[in-house]
């Protein structure tokens, strides 16, 4: 995130919805490998031979590298899209949250556990797991034949010491990514320095196989955050001695996942082949290339000389794929946990007056504008969180839907008839192709539905936070995207309370509190106390309760948003891939296989 | 002559530090910052103490004059910091990781823009307006007008989309420099070779040329010793930025063939505000200019013996 700038972005750009368990057409053996049996109870066949007989006998890396005679090499071709991270940051777990990290991560560093189908948790490292009965506490018991890609064993201390080490102000690659690790207890003090003793994060091996850990308040999701990368082990002795976090790299990484990597071209490509230690069942893939063509265009082209076999399909070139006879029917779009929306600034005159925003919602024509004006790569939204999640309701937020007559009216009872004396306003959003298309729409909407005139601040997207930080006095809509990190409501309600109360980072210059600024931010005790509560409730049904309620809050009773629409991914998959998946992630290669 | 090039070099000193003094003001006076803070899509759930932890790291905390001090000082050491982009990298490290890609694929580039082009100027003067002409002068005008990014799509979809002859992306393998390199070149190349063609017939028409013929001397020998020779001063001087500019790396070359240079590191840097890649690479950038600039200006003397530096 804050390295890349990506990383929100980017990271749900691979997202699919929780409940979009469109396992691909094509998909292989998800039978053999469901995701849903239990961890055997049996050492996995790889690791009843000693490691020193697996090493010598069939040493991966050579046998990988040149494919056995007769027998073709099964590789399976990726690209990064935009790879901002380098060596370490980019694949340190606990130095980046960048997308691609993510993308890199999951492949080299297993977790506690990782989601199936369903957006469900199911055992990885961890063969179990419970909690206390306010969420406060979770315990998780490891598998006892979890080794590192050296062959040396993994234990409950491994983890505590990673997650220790992920959540220091001092971690040895500038800064960290603390967002993820202050939901345990003390977690948020230990980054601040408030606390200085790290062993009072809520962390903790109680024996080798038991790892303890300790919430700051109740955590009904925690067990959806556990799986992020930063919660992944490293290994202490690679980690603590190399320079500025620069393990991760070939010569040096030693890794717990399915794959491990070998060879690193920097902004060019990265080589994995499966890790012969990994506990579970051995990948259908001989090597992994990922390589990191930057621009849309010749990824497109390379995808279609067959140097890639799964490329993300460019949004302008989405007609023609789907009318190419081959192309059309390798493309696979699924929705993503990610929603578009524009906030209003509802300390400033005239949207203090909820009727006002009430107006705006109603006279934006968003069927039109995914379908027609955006040509389907998007889908409308009407409510802030994406369907699937606790607390979406497909009525919710519908009575904001476009309606011409009853926006003119509001806006006439809010004392602008036709848009006579509103003030003008400024849509404030990164200047993209994409975006033009988009606030070049609702400006003519907003214009010839309510007669208000409004320009476009289209900036890059350093720029633009600064210009809001800078004239927070002149009135803007401002877009924003919320991808989820992980598959819970509360990611995404909280993010709000987080990122746009009144003592949050938006409404700070330099860390320091500005009166204007806090007149943009969400000032709605009832809405944070309803998130709140719903982050403490482990009753599902409860929660989805709370939660609806506090959308209602922040999309009707008294908006903060129009929710614009939810994200959408498109991916072209060579057919010869299987085994592919899709959840609340995005897009999951745990099951991958390559046909030849 | 010696006593010339100690006072260009003294100059040229003084320029670079004015150089970081504007880059530096412009940089920091560019809205936004570093690390996605300000992103609002990034930014926007960064907490405070994150905020001011990456501050304090990364001494962003302190005025910008005591932060171009401590840059500059760092700097003279060799030290060029940190990068924001990839913070456990030093800038000099990426630096000399990024740039000899960038200054082989410039200096094949250049090589071949200078080689090609001249060859085509002197093709077009000797046959001015005669159908030779008027094509090598359509070539040239195609390679100056058509931007490098879309002759880079071009050739992507015509050689390896069309006729696979080349992979689409990559480097470290001649099949996957030729593509490139001519689309680099290309832009140069057409310079090249209007310059070489419009000096060329400035001198073909002078005195002493006609003298040479009166001489005796034949076509060829006039052309090649007396009429290329004197011919070729502008184009140096050309050739001076050119090869700078290549050298560094261009943007859309090494993004569109997934080239590891410096060029797409710049680009990158400005975007996110990484003020040591910012710095470091326009410096480096700066300082190409004014010593290749010096050269240049030595190179006049062996051209043409005529030129004194006093």
């Amino acid at each position: 995130m804050k390295a890349a700038k990506v990383t929100r972005r980017m990271f749900l750009r691979s997202c699919a919805a929780t409940g979009a368990t469109a396992v691909l057409a094509a998909c292989g053996q998800p039978a053999a490998q469901a995701p849903t049996t239990a961890p055997q109870a049996t050492t996995p066949p790889e690791a009843t031979t000693p490691p020193e007989a697996t090493a010598a006998t069939e040493p991966t890396v050579a046998a990988t590298e040149a494919p056995a005679a007769g027998d073709q090499e099964r590789v399976l071709n990726m690209n990064m899209a935009a790879f901002y991270g380098d060596p370490g940051v980019g694949v340190d777990p606990g130095c980046s949250g960048g997308a691609n990290t993510v993308f890199t991560n999951n492949f080299m560093f297993s977790r506690l556990v990782y989601l199936d189908e369903n957006s469900q948790p199911q055992p990885d490292c961890a063969e179990s797991w419970s909690t206390n009965d306010d969420a406060t506490v979770w315990t998780f018991k490891l598998r006892k034949d979890l080794k590192w890609s050296d062959g040396q064993a993994i234990t409950a201390k491994d983890f505590e010491w990673t997650v220790k080490r992920n959540t220091s102000p001092d971690i040895n690659c500038g800064g960290g990514i603390p967002y993820m690790m202050s939901i345990l207890k003390n977690g948020a003090a230990i980054y601040d320095k408030s606390e200085p003793d790290l062993d009072k994060l809520g962390v903790k091996a109680l024996d080798d196989y038991t790892l303890e850990f300790t919430m700051e308040n109740s955590a009904a999701y925690f067990i959806q955050m556990v799986q992020y990368p930063t919660y992944a082990p490293l290994r202490r002795d690679i980690v603590e001695n190399s320079d500025k976090g620069n393990w991760a790299k070939p010569e040096t990484v030693i890794s717990n996942g399915q794959f491990k990597l070998v060879e690193w071209t920097v902004d060019q490509q990265m080589v994995l082949v499966p890790n012969e230690y990994w506990h579970g069942t051995k990948p259908g893939v001989d090597k992994l290339v990922i390589k990191m063509i930057k621009q849309e265009a010749p990824a497109l082209a390379a995808y279609e000389t067959g140097e890639l076999d799964i490329v993300d399909a460019p949004a302008g070139e989405l007609q023609r794929i789907k009318d190419d006879a081959t192309l059309g029917k390798e493309l696979l779009s699924f929705p993503e946990l990610l929603t578009q929306y524009v906030i209003f600034p509802p300390g400033l005159k005239p949207f203090d007056d909820i009727r006002v925003r009430h107006a705006f919602a109603m006279a934006i024509d968003r069927e039109t504008l995914c379908h027609t004006i955006l040509g389907d790569t998007v889908q409308p939204a009407y409510q802030f969180l994406p369907p699937t999640m606790l607390g979406y309701d497909p009525e919710l937020g519908k009575e904001l839907a476009y309606n011409l007559d009853e926006a003119k009216k509001l806006l006439a009872e809010a004392g602008y008839p036709d848009g006579k004396d509103f003030p003008k306003f400024y849509w404030n959003s990164n200047a993209t192709d994409f975006y033009n298309t988009m606030f070049e729409a609702l400006q003519s909407m907003i214009k010839e539905n309510l007669g208000i005139d409004s320009e476009l601040a289209m900036q890059d997207a350093s720029a633009r936070g600064a210009w809001r930080n800078e004239k927070p006095t002149k009135l803007h809509l401002w877009r924003e995207r919320w991808g989820m990190d992980f598959p819970d409501s509360h990611n995404s309600l909280q993010f709000i309370v987080d990122a746009h109360g009144l003592d949050s980072p938006n409404s700070k210059i330099d860390g320091k509190i500005d009166a204007d600024l806090q007149k943009l931010a969400y000032d709605n005790p009832k809405f944070t106390e309803l998130v709140a509560q719903g982050g403490r409730e482990p009753e599902p049904e409860k929660r989805a309760e709370l939660y609806k309620e506090a959308q209602q809050e922040l999309i009707v009773t008294n908006p903060y948003i129009i929710p614009l629409y939810y994200g959408q991914s498109n991916v072209l998959v060579k057919p010869h891939v299987k085994g592919l998946y899709i959840n609340g992630l995005g897009l999951n290669y745990r099951n991958v296989s390559v046909e030849k | 002559m010696w006593k010339y090039i100690v006072r260009r070099i003294g100059e040229s000193l003084f320029i670079l530090l004015a150089i970081s003094v504007i880059t530096f003001g412009i940089a920091k006076a560019t809205p936004g910052g570093p690390f996605g803070f300000d992103d609002p899509d990034s930014g926007a759930r960064i907490p405070e103490v994150m905020r001011a932890r990456y501050r304090e790291i990364y001494g962003l905390d302190k005025p910008v004059p005591v932060q171009y001090l401590n840059w500059l000082t760092a700097a003279m050491r060799g030290d060029f910091g940190v990068s924001f982009g990839s913070r456990n990298q030093n800038v000099s490290d990426i630096i000399s990781r990024t740039w000899p890609i960038s200054a082989q694929l410039g200096l094949i580039a250049t090589a071949l823009a200078l080689m090609f082009g001249i060859t085509l100027g002197i093709i077009a003067a000797v046959n001015q307006n005669t159908i030779i002409d008027y094509m090598t002068m359509f070539i040239s005008v195609v390679g100056t007008t058509i931007p490098t990014f879309v002759l880079a799509i071009i050739a992507i979809v015509l050689f390896s989309v069309q006729l696979r002859w080349f992979p689409v992306s990559g480097w470290g393998s001649v099949d996957r420099m030729i593509l490139p390199v001519f689309v680099l070149m290309l832009g140069p190349m057409a310079g090249v070779a209007r310059y070489t063609r419009t000096s060329m017939l400035e001198v073909i028409n002078l005195d002493f040329v006609r003298t040479a013929y009166a001489k005796g001397l034949t076509r060829r020998v006039v052309i090649m010793k007396h009429v290329i020779r004197n011919a070729l001063i502008p184009v140096v001087t050309i050739t001076g930025p050119i090869l700078a500019g290549l050298l560094t790396g261009s943007f859309f070359v090494e993004t569109m063939f997934t080239v590891p240079g410096m060029g797409g590191a710049f680009i990158s840097a400005a975007a996110t505000r990484d003020y040591p890649m910012i710095m470091a690479n326009t410096m480096i950038y700066a300082a190409l200019i004014v010593f290749l600039n010096l050269g240049v200006d030595l190179a006049y003397g062996v051209i043409d013996p005529r030129i004194r530096f006093d």
